[in-house]
């Protein structure tokens, strides 16, 4: 087993606790760790201090609040999430990614707020510290040069997790506590596409919630994913979708791929070529696969995880297609 | 079939419960006073000259014991081509080339220690590609062999050739011709237990070494080899074999860690571990070979094979291990799969500057079976006839003499064709749901079944020692290592002594304690121990009823005294006990002994204890029962330049066959029906023949659709289990029905066969049978991706060129 460094792990009991903690130097969040322990014991982080969000009151559950957005705590683990009435009546995009992360073991200890903030992920650089030294290192970490773009200035590890298309898709945002009060982060603003560090976010700035806001009626959506197995593994391409369809017609269509680059990207013109088609009708179905004709023109996977990236650009319309008749049918 | 009481009952693993409830203690688990932990600075580059080696600052580390390099350490050679040096000298090869190593008071020390050596190293030209390699411009690997003398290419030393019969004319005979290249990867034995050891040193220089082997004692030769070359003379390698996590041919050879452990432990007198991370694993241990190979096989109008000829390049990476040997093995399928006259078998193995590979379950049989089966298909296809049944017009039967001389006594394989057609449905399916993407396809194995004799000696031996308690210990010198052979032992014991298989206790492997055997290949370990252990039984019956002639009447004489004192009036039946023991008239079974005709009296029946125990305490008389019986099987060493010769006292058979889903979009295929029909011989231990046979299967279908470790360079791209994809429960869970044909082989221990490895061999064919039945792919180099159908599929819907 490779061995994770020495450092030091803090336990706070309450939010102001874990806040006045993460102030301190070389302090990251430690949520389920089921991303940070590999991440330590391949040597990409050397924070001096975990501030375990085990024990923090208040930060975990699901609920709804009056104007019918749901309100999951940071550290909700997936697999409640994946299973909880509300989320999969709300919001059937996130439960269906949550659902697919990972194996079950994971999902019972990875937390929605630690997919979220997942670090980037690349075939270089997901290896132990001897493997990267080995190889000359790269921009994400102790390097100057990128191994997937030869001669790239920007790291482009892509963004993999399953339930930030998702979320983009439902408008959801971020409850952040930092020591100067609280501020609500929207999702489309969280990402930036730089692979190094792809968060508008301090490293010890703690999210406390995930806000999903009441959908519009007829509210659809879905998540699919592509991956060797269906056990176990991150995305090589994941789809996610939202089709509002009131009264039986689409009104307005969202489509967002995540796996290619450091940002999830959003598929431009699904509404143009989706609303005002009738749910079970030929029109849709050719429009759904218009939009898959887009999704390929615009979603260009590099070889940045594993899988050949010609065959992740392929499968970009075969998944928009299956996502979006998931959720239209 | 002989009646039997244990052979083929449904018992519990002995192991089972210890190794579910986390008691097995796997080399992880060990630890010796005093003990430090050794760590190996491995090289970053695959071709270079060492220049220079600094390690000042790591030795200067606290918690640090020894560093050491090639150097300042006696030049410890191994392989059999001793191209390989345990600590490497001012050159390495491979990027995992073994530079310096640490011993320190923990891991985290050794670790630390380890970043802190620098190395500057000068590249030097480099090759990775086996056909390249070949190329006269190529820079050579190795420029000098063991002994010192220049060489001039980069093809191992190592020729098995195999010409039988008269190809040109097989070539004339052929109404159809099927031919194609076809390759097999690279890919990790994926043991659970990763690897590592403990050496340690007594004050008189005497080595025991914790290994995680296949062979004690040929590594034990190996070991001894070795002390010699570090001027220990005449001392003893001990090898112990704890709890093993799987091996699957990785412990068919010693290993560069090892000896570095014994220099580190002789540096620093203290007992020294090592232990790989799973990354270690993955990017520096050796996984199995990868090979290339052309086939050409053509058959007549009715279907009938009339020659096969067979040309593999194997990729050898920068030393040699016994996987250089594959081609030994892949002479079994080439000749001997299905009947054919005139066959042509060549091998060249090369010298590459990639991770130096070795052997691993199926042993080049699967390499060479992939080609053979997915020809066939071809072959039926031209000549109109069912791929099933052109199999079967060419099927193994008993009384055969094969091209390679190996002498079939038994053979089930018509029996596993029949079963698998049967069980899915052959006639209704293969070729009948193209519109469903689904389908069918079957392929069959021939294996060694009663060991494979690649060294002079074949044998094995068992010791059985009886105590006062009536307690059964065995000492056999193969390894237990997750395939069952201890249950097999079990049964086979229990059956031939007459004991009851609680009575009986398998020791742990330990050279110091075990008869010799050559190791636990060729899934052989069951057939020789097995038949080692029923000479062995026969040796302590024979004593033991020697004793009960003696001291039978006297002590059931007692007995009966007692039974009348509880039954006052009792009248004995009129049975002359005196006259049936003169006539040697006894039977032991289930742990009893009794005699032959005698009423069913219960003061007639004697406890073994018992007897062992008047046996014992009989004064200066006194006797222990240990017998001990080496087995060495009816088989020949070929003469591999010929590849001729009945490497195997019996031969293995069987057919695997799937009905599978292809998603035509993606590529994705979805088991839905497994089958798996062997010809075992003889159901020894069900338990374990099934997990062997499943176990096969589900490790075959990781070869079939998702394993390769992929490099570049050298470099490992994939040495995780995050990016090295092996099947999980997930993928397993469609049904699988098992059938074992018992052929009861005149040579099999109670007529079993081995069975160690089959389970693996056809799977890759029968998959990709199945998955071209369902949407006509056909692909020829493992593993059948997903990409590679959609590649496929994309190639068929809009053919080359247009
Ligand atoms: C074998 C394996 C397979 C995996 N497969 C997938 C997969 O298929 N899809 C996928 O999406 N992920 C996958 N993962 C990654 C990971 O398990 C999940 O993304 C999981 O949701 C991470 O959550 P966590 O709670 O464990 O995060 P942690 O590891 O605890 O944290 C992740 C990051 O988020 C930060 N963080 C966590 N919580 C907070 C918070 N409340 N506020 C601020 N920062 C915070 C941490 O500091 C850290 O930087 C896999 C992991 C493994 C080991
Ligand atoms: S994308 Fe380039 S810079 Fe980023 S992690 Fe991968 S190799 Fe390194």
């Amino acid at each position: 087993m490779l061995r994770l460094p020495q450092l030091q792990v803090a336990r706070p009991r309450t939010v102001e606790e874990a806040l006045a903690l993460l102030g301190g130097e070389g302090a990251l969040p430690f949520a389920g760790g089921t991303d940070l322990l590999p991440n330590l014991k391949h040597r990409l982080l050397a924070p001096q201090t975990l501030v375990s969000l085990a024990g923090v009151e208040g930060l975990s559950g699901v609920s709804v609040d009056p104007g019918g957005a749901l309100v999951i705590g940071a550290t909700t683990r997936l697999h409640e999430v994946a299973e909880h009435p509300e989320v999969r009546a709300r919001a059937p995009a996130l439960a269906m990614a949550a659902g697919l992360v990972a194996s079950p073991q994971i999902r019972r200890m990875g937390t929605l707020g630690g997919n979220v903030l997942l670090d980037t992920r690349c075939r270089y650089v997901n290896q132990s510290a001897f493997w990267r030294k080995s190889l000359g290192h790269c921009l994400k970490k102790d390097g100057a040069v990128c191994h997937v773009v030869p001669g790239g200035q920007k790291c482009v590890a892509a963004a993999s997790n399953d339930t930030a298309p998702a979320l983009l898709t439902l408008g959801a945002s971020l409850t952040v506590a930092t020591a100067a009060g609280t501020r609500e982060v929207p999702l489309e603003s969280l990402w930036k596409p730089d692979g190094v560090y792809n968060r508008r976010l301090a490293p010890n700035e703690l999210v406390t919630a995930i806000r999903v806001p009441a959908q519009a009626a007829g509210h659809r959506g879905a998540y699919l994913k592509l991956r060797p197995r269906e056990s176990f593994d991150f995305p090589l391409l994941g789809v996610a979708v939202r089709v509002d369809a009131a009264g039986g017609v689409v009104q307005s269509a969202d489509v967002v791929v995540v796996a290619l680059q450091a940002v999830p990207r959003r598929v431009t013109g699904a509404s143009d070529e989706l609303a005002g088609k009738a749910l079970g009708t030929q029109e849709l179905e050719a429009a759904i696969v218009a939009v898959g004709a887009r999704a390929h023109q615009q979603c260009r996977p590099l070889p940045n995880v594993p899988g050949d990236p010609d065959y992740r650009r392929e499968m970009v319309p075969v998944f928009v297609r299956r996502a979006l008749r998931a959720a239209a049918g | 079939m002989r009646d039997t009481t244990w052979i083929g009952r449904d018992l519990p693993r002995p192991d089972a419960a210890d190794k579910v409830a986390g008691r097995a203690a796997y080399i992880h688990d060990l630890s010796r006073p005093g003990m430090l932990w050794g760590k190996v600075k491995f090289s970053e580059h695959a071709s270079a000259r060492i220049v220079h080696i600094d390690t000042s600052r790591a030795r200067r580390l606290p918690g640090v014991r020894a560093v050491i390099t090639g150097d300042d350490t006696p030049e410890i050679r191994i392989g059999f081509l001793r191209d390989n040096v345990a600590l490497k000298r001012g050159r390495v090869r491979q990027q995992r080339d073994e530079i310096a190593a640490v011993a320190a008071i923990d891991p985290d020390v050794a670790a630390e220690a380890i970043e802190l050596i620098r190395v500057e190293y000068e590249p030097l030209p480099a090759v990775f590609d086996p056909e390249q390699a070949l190329h006269p411009d190529a820079p050579l690997v190795h420029d000098r062999d063991a002994s010192g003398r220049p060489v001039t290419s980069n093809l191992l030393p190592v020729s098995v050739r195999h010409v039988s019969g008269d190809l040109a004319a097989g070539e004339r005979a052929a109404r159809y011709v099927a031919e194609g290249e076809f390759s097999t990867p690279l890919i990790q034995q994926s043991c659970l237990g990763t690897a590592g050891c403990i050496a340690e040193f007594d004050l008189r220089g005497n080595l025991t070494l914790w290994a995680k082997t296949q062979i004690p004692f040929l590594a034990q030769r190996d070991f001894v080899k070795a002390l010699e070359a570090m001027g220990l003379e005449g001392r003893n390698a001990r090898v112990i074999v704890p709890a093993l996590g799987g091996a699957f041919g990785t412990g068919l050879d010693t290993h560069c860690y090892e000896y570095i452990a014994m220099l580190l432990a002789h540096r620093t007198g203290r007992p020294v571990k090592m232990l790989y991370t799973r990354e270690e694993e993955f990017a520096f241990l050796s996984p199995r070979q990868s090979a290339r190979t052309r086939i050409v096989q053509g058959c007549d109008a009715e279907g009938r094979l009339t020659f096969r000829r067979i040309d593999v390049l194997q990729d050898n990476g920068a030393y040699t291990s016994w996987g250089a040997t594959y081609p030994t093995v892949m002479l079994i399928p080439a000749t001997s799969l299905y009947k054919v006259a005139n066959v042509w078998f060549d091998a060249r193995i090369v010298y590459t500057n990639n991770t130096y590979a070795q052997a691993m379950r199926g042993y080049g049989n699967p390499e060479v079976t992939w080609p053979i089966e997915r020809t066939l298909d071809d072959l039926a296809r031209q000549a109109g006839i069912d791929p099933l049944e052109l199999r079967l017009r060419n099927v193994n039967e008993p009384g055969e003499t094969t091209p390679m001389g190996l002498e079939v006594t038994t053979c089930g394989l018509r029996e596993c064709f029949d079963f698998a057609r049967e069980k899915l449905d052959w006639a209704k399916k293969r070729g009948q749901q193209r519109g469903a993407r689904r389908g069918v396809g079957v392929a069959a194995l021939v294996h060694v079944g009663g060991s494979g004799r690649i060294y002079r000696s074949d044998g094995g031996g068992v010791i059985l020692k009886l105590d006062d308690f009536g307690n059964v210990n065995v000492s056999y010198g193969g390894v237990e290592m997750g395939q069952g052979l201890h249950a097999a032992l079990t049964s086979a014991v229990a059956e031939a002594l007459g004991v009851t298989p609680e009575r009986v206790h398998v020791n742990p492997t330990d050279t110091a304690t075990c008869p010799w055997d050559v190791g636990t290949h060729a899934s052989r370990g069951a057939f020789i121990a097995c038949n080692a252990a029923i000479r062995a039984a026969a040796k302590a019956r024979t004593k033991l009823f020697a004793l009960a002639a003696e001291l039978f009447a006297p002590e059931v004489a007692r007995n009966l005294e007692a039974h009348q004192r509880r039954n006052p009036g009792y009248e004995p039946p009129n049975f002359d006990v005196g006259a049936a023991c003169a006539a040697g008239r006894f039977q032991l079974a289930s742990g009893v002994v009794t005699l032959e005709g005698a009423p069913a009296e219960p003061w007639l029946r004697l406890e073994l204890a018992r007897l062992l125990r008047a046996g014992h305490f009989r004064g200066v008389a006194g006797q222990m029962i240990v017998e001990e019986a080496f087995y060495e099987p009816p088989s020949t060493l070929p003469d591999w330049s010929e590849g001729v010769g009945n490497m195997s006292a019996c031969y293995a058979y069987g057919v695997q066959g799937f009905e599978v889903e292809v998603d035509d979009e993606t590529g994705e295929v979805t088991i839905l029906h497994a089958v798996s029909a062997h010809d075992v011989g003889r159901v020894l231990h069900p338990q374990a023949l099934r997990g062997q046979v499943q176990g096969g299967l589900a490790q075959g279908i990781g070869y079939a659709l998702y394993e390769e470790v992929r490099t570049h360079e050298g470099r490992v791209l994939n040495p995780s289990f995050t990016d090295y994809k092996i099947p999980t429960a997930h993928e397993l869970a469609f049904p699988v029905d098992v059938h074992f044909v018992e052929t009861d082989d005149p040579a099999g221990p109670f007529g079993a066969k081995g069975v160690g490895e089959p389970g693996l061999v056809p799977t890759a064919p029968a998959l990709a049978s199945a998955i071209e039945d369902a949407v006509g792919v056909r692909i020829a180099d493992l593993p059948m991706t997903q990409e590679k159908i959609v590649r496929a599929l994309r190639e068929q819907r809009a053919p080359r060129g247009s």
